[in-house]
């Protein structure tokens, strides 16, 4: 679904915004678009990343031994990068770390995908966490907090708000742009860096696109075709976000990267990382799974 | 008798010559300076209105935060870093200042309020709630219900928010808030009241709760808060006010800030600039005006004592006693204005100090400078403004005297004498 026309239902009403750990969330609005809080637009990957890869169903990933010819278009590499974090449905466990300047914490969750639009995730440790979830149905989210047994739908105005305390907010698990669809893609570099042969795409953003970022730099690196950073440039054409992929491993039968961690750039030394100990693909899941009352129960 | 004193009696003796013409000028610049008095008051008076309602609202003559929590307002960034500071210590110390009639702690927070139906994003604040009264007004505005407890996890909503929430008073909410230790604050609370403070964005977002409350949401200690808000009993003396506490406050710990409204509104400080400009601008056509009227008047004096002017000379009188004698009679005349002015402007003045019209009605509320401004007409008690009328009245009569003056002085004395 085209992320861009649901635009979100409530206008900002807050001045403050939610405390969160990552001063990524705290620049200016690179766009027009009606939310005030800017930074974390997300590709397609970034946003199965963000969304702790809920949406990291990865689908048949492009036999580990293929090569990238000359005859591969940049169009074509992004979209297998595209597809390797999106696809249909999964399930897994994965560790979030959050560290800031303040305090380090680590939660274990487990998660649910079916597509873009619809994921669960629900906290396994530490305890006194232990059930919080929060589940996602197309651009609406719900948090169910067992403390105080209730389930609440993320506001509008709370979309800027960080999830679980890291450094991605509630927007960048909802907000979907498509790499191949939404961006104007081109090779801006192609060769060896650092020791490894890479692709570096240039993607800048179509006017129409639901994107917040000026333009974004994708490094692939050409004997697998898996991807390695990508930087996320803000309308003054700084980096404001990098998210870094590595410990690529096989999780039932594909190749994927196993750590995602998301630096961003105006907190020095602060970063969200996801390490993904379990995954499983095409699971029978439907759609019907993400329902409310799945989000209270243990499942 | 002093010299000074005579040439007093000749020009009120000369004032009295011609008494219908002495007492319609002295009339018109009486009401020049009621006028004066008047519309300097009240604009005065609309100036401390302003000031008064930009900060006694919600925010205080003072503000004591960690110098780093504006603008970003994160939630770590609290009075004393991260140690925080002993808060009632520190309340104690400020209310000890003279100037001082009310201080109150505050914790800032923000987060999801949810009712049973739907959800909004809420901005939090903790309060004292005796201690919020001694400084702002915003409690004033609460419609039903009662401030919430300590303890009690009790919040008040903004009307609209509580509107959009479907909730009301007795219901229980949940608030869900990022706390200061990464984890997701979520607590019920039971709605007690709810309150309209007139300024939209505040009554559609606003949560108030215990100070207690929300800093156990937040996962803040007894010692964390973002802001001290204090109450100076004259506004204009907040930066001396800053000053002192400043000082008194230093031993307390690291990053603590304490500045007046001047430099936390200053765009308020620039409107009572600008209204005293234009009360400049009042006082000078008024009374260019009534300058023209007392040199009228005079001139019309001198020309008709051409040969009286003309005696004293021939007589030997020196040019510094005739203009004496012409500007004594404008000072006289100016003194008699002041009297006469004072007497027409007094009444009016004390039933606008003590009976405002409230012009409400007509104009209605107005949101101006991020305060909420209702028109009263009423006049700022000050003694100031009648004072600076009254010298500024006297000066003019005098300056006015002076071209006349030197026309006296300058009739030729011999021509005068022969009718010519």
């Amino acid at each position: 679904m085209p992320s861009h026309q649901l635009i979100p239902r409530e206008a900002p009403i807050d001045r403050h915004e939610p405390p969160r750990r990552g001063r990524a969330a705290r620049r200016v609005p690179s766009s027009n678009l009606p939310r005030r809080d800017p930074g974390r637009g997300t590709l397609g990957l970034v946003s199965a990343a963000a969304a702790f890869l809920i949406t990291l169903a990865i689908v048949p990933a492009a036999p580990a031994s293929a090569q990238a010819g000359d005859s591969d278009t940049a169009r074509e590499i992004v979209q297998h990068v595209d597809d390797l974090l999106r696809g249909e449905s999964s399930h897994g466990r994965v560790t979030m770390e959050v560290v800031t300047d303040r305090w380090t914490r680590s939660m274990e969750m487990e998660m649910w995908s079916l597509g873009q639009n619809y994921s669960l995730v629900r906290v396994l440790s530490p305890a006194r966490e232990a059930g919080t979830a929060t589940l996602k149905v197309e651009r609406d989210i719900w948090n169910y907090l067992p403390r105080v047994d209730r389930t609440i739908r993320v506001p509008g105005s709370g979309m800027g708000g960080s999830w679980m305390g890291s450094h991605f907010t509630y927007d960048d698990l909802v907000r979907e742009s498509s790499m191949v669809d939404d961006y104007e893609i081109e090779i801006s570099f192609e060769g060896e860096r650092d020791g490894t042969e890479i692709w570096e795409f240039s993607l800048v953003p179509l006017p129409e696109a639901p994107v917040v970022w000026e333009s974004v730099e994708l490094e692939v690196r050409k004997d697998d075709r898996m991807p390695i950073e990508m930087r996320y440039f803000d309308d003054r054409g700084e980096v404001a976000r990098t998210m870094h992929f590595s410990n690529f491993q096989t999780m039932d039968g594909r190749l994927v990267p196993t750590e995602l961690s998301m630096h961003p750039e105006d907190a020095p030394g602060e970063s969200t990382t996801l390490f993904y100990e379990h995954l499983e693909f095409n699971t029978d899941l439907d759609a019907s799974f993400f329902s409310l009352q799945r989000l209270r129960d243990e499942t | 008798m002093s010299d000074r004193g005579f040439w007093v009696r000749i020009g009120w003796r000369n004032l009295g010559r011609h008494r219908r013409r002495s007492v319609i000028t002295a009339v018109a610049l009486a009401w020049g300076f009621a006028a004066v008095v008047l519309f300097n008051g009240i604009l005065e008076g609309m100036g401390a209105d302003f000031v008064r309602s930009g900060t006694d609202l919600m925010a205080g003559q003072l503000r004591i935060q960690n110098p780093d929590y504006e603008p970003e307002r994160d939630l770590w960034d609290v009075i004393g870093g991260d140690g925080g500071v002993p808060v009632g210590e520190l309340l104690d110390r400020v209310r000890a200042d003279s100037d001082v009639i009310g201080a109150t702690a505050r914790v800032y927070g923000s987060g999801i309020v949810a009712s049973d139906s739907t959800s909004r994003g809420g901005l939090l604040m903790g309060i004292l709630p005796e201690a919020e009264i001694q400084v702002t007004q915003f409690l004033e505005g609460l419609m039903e219900g009662t401030v919430p407890d300590p303890g009690a996890y009790e919040v008040v909503l903004g009307q609209e928010l509580a509107r959009q929430l479907r909730t009301s008073v007795g219901e229980v909410v949940v608030l869900v808030a990022p706390s200061s230790d990464g984890s997701l604050g979520n607590e019920l609370f039971t709605v007690s009241g709810i309150v309209r403070t007139g300024i939209p964005e505040v009554d559609a977002a606003q949560v108030v709760m215990h100070l207690d409350d929300l800093q156990f949401l937040l996962a803040l200690g007894p010692d964390d808060v973002h802001e001290v808000a204090v109450a100076a009993a004259n506004p204009w003396d907040a930066p001396a006010v800053a000053e002192r506490l400043s000082a008194g406050l230093a031993d307390l710990g690291p990053d603590i800030l304490i500045e007046p409204w001047t430099s936390f509104r200053p765009e308020l400080v620039e409107f009572a600039n600008l209204i005293g400009g234009m009360n400049w601008i009042i006082l000078l056509v008024i009374f260019l005006m009534a300058a023209f009227g007392v040199a009228n008047t005079m001139l019309m004096g001198t020309f008709e004592r051409r040969r009286e002017f003309a005696v004293v000379k021939a007589l030997g009188m020196r040019p510094g006693r005739i203009m004496a004698m012409v500007v004594g009679e404008a000072l006289v005349l100016g003194l008699l204005a002041v009297a006469a002015g004072a007497l027409i402007s007094l009444p009016l003045v004390l039933w606008l100090i003590h009976y405002p019209v409230d012009l409400t009605p007509i104009a209605g509320e107005q949101m101006f400078m991020e305060g909420l401004f209702r028109f009263v007409l009423r006049v700022e008690h000050s003694w100031d403004i009648p004072i600076r009328a009254a010298i500024g009245l006297v000066i003019t009569a005098v300056l006015a005297a002076i071209y006349p003056a030197l026309r006296a002085i300058r009739v030729p004395a011999a021509e005068a004498l022969a009718g010519r």
